[in-house]
């Protein structure tokens, strides 16, 4: 046997003739356009605003002060180019080290420019500098974007929600203090002398008999003063919500490092929660006169944690977890089952670096959990997602955030382009599952974000210059083994084959990964390259080819499920404009018109076309009057003549009174009042 | 606010017949006039809705149409004429918690009132704008108003009016910022209280122009529409309002109108024959001064007594001799 195939069977080398690829430096070929971050134009960094939106990108961010300063020609022109290297020096910082905000690194950028340039650009820049309106801090795609983007994005949302219930809350608080002062200024307390005194004001005292205003007041008008019980109710109620710990100044933390923690917390301010749930709801019936003892009390004397509804936890804020899922025990991940099936709102923030193991299938499994929001994204990919993520700390249940941070190797590749790679591979596809999105999986499922969806992986052009430098081109797709490459971790599962082997027995690993070429007489390959970019074959182990199988096959199935969706989206045709043609199932706007329950012998109106405009009723308001609808109808045919209907029936301006035939055959006139009729028959 | 608030809150409340909204007060309109229709719709909307009396502010100007406010068992404020929007708006900033309604007529909104509408369609603040419009000054006995066909013969016109009529929809769609625009009209009551409804559940301003009939200054005015309901334009669409089968049966002039396509219901406000009836137009989306301007703090006494005493404060003079405080 051959040693490359015997080391894609064994994942052990044979003979020399296969070399061992760690510490080598080898990426993926794909990557040969992605050398120097600093020079590329890309999603990050990111700039966090306290504004709307929360996130911006720092490229995005230029790109609109160039448009708000220069509209076009060699001014735009020179603006942005003054711009792109402000940008690319703020890159080069970051990739140094740097850190902070966007004032300040613009300015540290600008220092470096003048070194290279002289004073010239830093004036050159001047009213650039002076359209940038947007503050905040910049940050990187490194360790710790995922904990400060989301915690950046779940501090807004809370703040918004906290906002909207301070104010609710406040505003209670007013009006029920209102209702206590109202009390107090009918009490005899607050009729009295002093009291009144202290109502007016120092500077015009002495205009007043205060005593005289007193007697005066002796009786008000009306009961005085509140019960006891409601005083006392609405006394223990205002203490509540002044001193609930949720929203405002005195909040609690609600964000956590261990989930076992703010399980904890969660069921330790329960019983807090209802008592505001409670105080709030008797604030209510207490402002709307509807607090009815009677039914209120027993219902109030039992309402405890266990009565909060999914719908009163949600307006509580939610628990942010930033949790490790490859902590070395599992403690995690156990919890995490608990943390997610749970009605507390936890919003989980789970970083793994384990994509090919349990921690890259977390978000998949949480799928089955129904009703928790899931998404799974790469780093790379979290800019895109930023509305996603914000919509999954808004849901109202628990959330899942799984997030590839790619970082490997200690950094030797950059954060960005490894999570990327993770993204484009499957390896770490990106998806969200909204339970609130629709009502069916395939709706709710979406695999926006991830590249060239509809192929098992996505297939980019590649050149090359071969030995005679020319130009080679062919179309490499990038696999779940291409993204491996990226993990010192996975090192021994691949072999560089030298230049004297490349024989026709080696095949792309894509091949065998999809089938199309045979398992028995081929050994899977992955371009390479080195760091002067020199091209290399490394064989792939079995081991590793399973996994990436794996991977391949979890990227099927959520395929499968937003497959329906997306054939019957691209189906659909648009409705065309069309009158709502009258059918049965649709709701009636109007009674069918009375005539079709009525002989021609009979008096009727068409009641639902009446218009209320008296004529009839004036008339004879025995015969004629209105229904719960103030619409007319014939009460009482015999209280009036038919001379009487066929007046109202001429008379009605909406022609809907129909006086039938006379009851009465010795009714002077008949024949004339008849012919009348006929018109309204 | 809590869910658990509303489910009692909703065992607790009574609930009101129309007669509740009725106010002790006999209707003085004419016998056959269309503001009858528009009253009794608006009581079945207030009771539909559950509409609390003591929540709900009716606010009119100065005409036959703003008598309304008298004959509804709620708050009302009958104001100056033309000034039913301005003192509307105020009540509604105050007191955002109540539902509030202007009657307001094609004299009274159109001509004196004229800058108030527009700008009252600018601010698009939360409120539902009924326009009776019955082409005439009716309560001070026959004047042309803006929206007189031409050639009326009025006290004003004796020799019939020369100005071609403003027509209010193609008006209202022309401010960038209006909502809700719509028309009905008082003979077809069930689409009257259906337009109003939704008028009622828009946030925002929503304005709905009644073409309402004066039967004793312009008689038979709108008869060849009365008479020949063919000649009666039923807008109908799933986001507004739908037309059912005894409907369609008595006025089978039907037709697809996407309240949300601006372009569209421009077209059909110039309609005049036949006549659109139905939500030409509603966005969601436009913000209400309301929002706009909410500083997210409650206008407390003590915030506006702080603020009255900062701003006192900043002009007052200390007599020279007095202690430095």
């Amino acid at each position: 046997m051959d040693e490359p195939r015997f080391f894609h069977l064994t994942g052990r080398r044979a003979g020399a003739t296969l070399a061992p690829i760690a510490d080598r430096g080898l990426r993926p070929a794909l990557f040969a356009r992605f050398g120097d971050l600093t020079r590329l134009r890309y999603d990050f960094p990111l700039v966090l605003t306290d504004g709307d939106p929360s996130v911006v990108s720092l490229s995005g961010l230029f790109d609109g002060i160039l448009d708000a300063i220069a509209s076009g020609g060699l001014e735009r022109d020179r603006a942005r180019r003054l711009l792109r290297r402000v940008e690319r020096e703020i890159r080069a910082l970051l990739a140094g080290g740097s850190d902070g905000t966007v004032d300040a690194l613009w300015d540290e950028a600008v220092a470096r420019l003048v070194t290279k340039d002289g004073e010239q650009v830093r004036r050159d820049l001047l009213p650039l500098r002076a359209a940038l309106r947007i503050a905040g801090q910049i940050v990187d795609c490194d360790a710790e974007l995922p904990a400060r983007l989301v915690t950046h994005l779940w501090h807004a949302v809370e703040a918004r929600r906290a906002e909207a219930m301070r104010r609710d809350i406040d505003g209670l608080v007013a009006r029920l203090s209102q209702l206590v002062r109202a009390d107090f200024l009918r009490s005899e307390a607050g009729r009295s002398a002093p009291a009144l005194r202290a109502g007016i004001g120092a500077r015009h005292q002495e205009l007043f008999d205060f005593d005289a205003m007193a007697r005066l007041l002796a009786k008000p008008s009306g009961p005085i003063g509140l019960p006891e019980s409601r005083r006392r109710r609405i006394a223990s109620t205002l203490t509540v919500l002044q001193a609930q710990p949720f929203f405002g100044d005195r909040a609690r933390s609600f964000s956590f490092r261990r989930v076992d923690v703010a399980l904890a917390a969660f069921r330790e301010r329960l019983p807090l929660m209802a008592d505001l749930v409670r105080a709030i709801s008797v604030a209510e019936l207490e402002l709307a006169g509807a607090y009815v003892e009677a039914t209120h009390d027993p219902y109030f004397a039992d309402f405890d944690q266990t009565a909060l509804a999914r719908e009163d936890v949600a307006r509580f804020p939610s628990y942010l977890v930033r949790a490790d899922a490859d902590d070395g025990d599992g403690t995690t991940r156990a919890l995490l089952m608990e943390a997610l099936t749970g009605r507390a709102p936890m919003k989980i923030l789970l970083e793994t670096d384990d994509v090919f193991g349990l921690g890259g299938r977390l978000a998949t499994t949480a799928l089955g959990l129904g009703d928790v929001f899931v998404l799974q994204s790469a780093s790379a990919g979290l800019y895109g997602q930023a509305l996603r993520v914000r919509a999954a700390l808004e849901y109202a249940g628990p959330a899942l955030l799984s997030v590839f941070p790619g970082v490997l190797d200690r950094g030797r590749l950059p954060p960005y382009l490894v999570a990327a790679a993770a993204t484009e591979s499957r390896a770490f596809p990106t998806f969200t599952y909204d339970p609130s999105a629709a009502p069916d999986l395939a709706h709710r499922l979406s695999l926006d974000g991830d590249p060239q969806p509809e192929r098992p992986w996505p297939v980019h052009p590649f050149t090359y210059a071969d030995d005679e430098l020319q130009q080679v081109g062919e179309r490499l797709a990038f696999t779940p083994v291409d993204f491996a490459l990226c993990d010192p971790a996975l090192a021994s599962s691949f072999a560089e084959v030298p230049r004297a082997g490349w024989t026709a027995e080696l095949v792309p690993a894509a091949d065998r990964l999809d089938g199309a070429a045979d398992r028995t007489d081929t050994v899977p390959f992955v371009w390479a390259i080195d760091a002067e970019d020199r091209l290399r074959r490394l064989v792939v182990d079995e081991r590793l080819l399973r996994l990436a199988r794996r991977t391949a096959d979890a990227w099927a199935r959520l395929s499968e499920i937003t497959e329906p969706a997306s054939v019957v989206a691209a189906t659909q045709v648009p409705d065309a404009p069309a009158v709502p043609a009258p059918a049965e199932d649709r709701p009636a706007a109007a009674e069918a018109p009375a005539s079709e329950a009525h002989g021609s012998d009979d008096p009727y109106i068409e009641t639902p076309r009446c218009t209320t405009c008296n004529e009839c009723t004036t008339l004879n308001g025995r015969m004629f009057a209105y229904n719960e609808n103030r619409q007319a109808y014939i009460a009482d045919q015999s209280a009036g003549t038919y001379s009487e209907l066929v007046e109202a029936a001429e008379g009605c301006q909406v022609a809907i009174i129909h006086p039938g035939k006379p009851r009465d055959p010795n009714e002077p006139g008949l024949d004339e009042l008849m012919a009348r009729a006929e018109p309204f028959r | 606010m809590i869910p658990v608030a509303d489910c009692l809150l909703r065992t607790a409340e009574a609930h009101h017949d129309l007669a509740d909204y009725r106010s002790e007060l006999v209707p003085r309109w004419c016998n056959g006039c269309g503001d009858n229709a528009i009253l009794t719709a608006m009581q079945r909307l207030c009771r539909d809705e559950d509409l609390a009396p003591e929540k709900t502010v009716f606010v009119s100007g100065i005409g036959c149409s703003s008598r309304l406010p008298h004959y509804m068992n709620t708050y009302g404020f009958h104001g100056t004429h033309g000034r039913a929007l301005p003192i509307a708006e105020g009540v509604k900033l105050s007191r955002p918690d109540l539902s509030v309604f202007v009657s307001t007529g094609d004299g009274d909104c159109l001509s004196i009132g004229a800058a108030h509408w527009l700008h009252a369609l600018r601010y698009n603040v939360d409120l539902t704008v009924l326009l009776h419009d019955n082409h005439i000054y009716g309560l001070t006995k026959k004047q042309a108003s803006p929206t007189s066909p031409l050639g009326t013969k009025s006290n004003t016109t004796p020799m019939g009016s020369v100005l071609a009529p403003l027509n209010p929809l193609t008006i209202t769609l022309g401010v960038q910022t209006a909502s809700f625009v719509a028309q009905a009209v008082d003979w077809i009551p069930d689409l009257l209280y259906q337009v109003i409804s939704a008028a009622y559940r828009h946030k925002g301003l929503s304005f709905v122009r009644i073409l309402q009939r004066c039967p004793e200054f312009m008689p038979g005015l709108f008869d060849p529409w009365i008479q020949d309901p063919k000649r009666m334009l039923l807008l109908s669409h799933a986001d507004g309002v739908t037309v059912g089968p005894a409907l369609a049966k008595v006025y089978p002039n039907v037709r697809a109108h996407d309240p949300s396509d601006r372009a569209a219901a421009r077209a059909i406000a110039e309609v005049e024959d036949p006549l659109p009836v139905g939500i030409l137009y509603r966005d969601p989306a436009v913000p209400r001064y309301e929002e706009l301007r909410h500083v997210g703090e409650l206008r407390t006494v003590e915030r506006v007594r702080r603020g009255l005493e900062a701003e006192l404060d900043r002009f007052t003079i200390w007599p020279e001799d007095a202690a430095t405080p």
